[in-house]
């Protein structure tokens, strides 16, 4: 991935996509709006105090704010002991997080685009048997407001465009 | 146009021998696998000399399934 920093007014992503296995035990795509994202414990350049992590990101209109596991801020060596924590509702039920922030950029084109840090939930722990990679939700607050974000099941797209300050 | 790294995931059809671990891949290798994130953390970041590798976690459960969040 090439470094670097940039803003961009408008940005069109491919959904994702996995493969899985249907009632035939056929291989099949399955594509959701899933993005390209790197996560750090602050907006400093990387370093052993502030390490990455880039992985993918479900976009999800439903959710409050942004969802990361447990696992990854632990990686991302996350305080969690000057966190807040909350009881958070999830589809299989209440469950405690932490509240933080945690520094987002989006992956486009190869390149990373700064969202400055976002507020997310981390789970107390990681529910048991969970798949993490269905886990990562980028939920409204912070994401939404910077961007009008568009879903096109049609075209299996989703894009991106920055809503200008005045019209926030 | 994505990463070289999430179009080679994208590209994997078969990834049966990594269920229920995470991967992280480099260009178009999977660099470190396992299930403790942490040590495959380390490992991929060793092994990359200062560029970021992609992390994914690969379901257990690899039957299409409707996603409900």
């Amino acid at each position: 991935m090439v470094k670097g920093n940039r803003s961009e007014d408008k940005m069109k992503f491919k959904y994702h996509t996995d493969w899985f296995l249907d009632e035939n035990k056929k291989r099949v795509p399955v594509r959701r709006p899933r993005i390209e994202i790197i996560l750090r414990k602050n907006s400093e350049v990387k370093s052993s105090s502030n390490p990455e992590f880039r992985t993918h990101g479900l976009v999800d209109s439903g959710a409050d704010i942004c969802l990361v596991p447990r696992q990854i801020a632990d990686v991302l060596q996350i305080d969690l002991n000057s966190a807040q924590k909350k009881e958070s509702t999830g589809a299989d039920g209440k469950f405690d997080t932490y509240q933080t922030q945690i520094y987002l950029e989006l992956v486009y084109r190869n390149m990373p685009v700064g969202i400055e840090m976002v507020d997310v939930s981390i789970p107390e722990r990681d529910p048991d048997g969970i798949d993490l990679d269905q886990n990562i939700l980028l939920g409204r607050r912070d994401l939404f407001k910077k961007y009008e974000i568009t879903f096109n099941e049609v075209d299996k797209t989703i894009l991106f465009k920055k809503i200008q300050p005045n019209n926030r | 146009m994505s990463s070289i790294e999430s179009e080679y995931l994208m590209s994997m059809e078969n990834t049966e021998q990594y269920k229920g671990k995470w991967i992280a891949i480099l260009d178009t290798e999977i660099i470190a696998e396992g299930q403790n994130l942490s040590e495959v953390y380390k490992e991929a970041i060793e092994k990359s000399k200062g560029r970021t590798p992609l992390f994914e976690h690969i379901p257990e459960k690899q039957d299409e399934q409707t996603l409900i969040l």
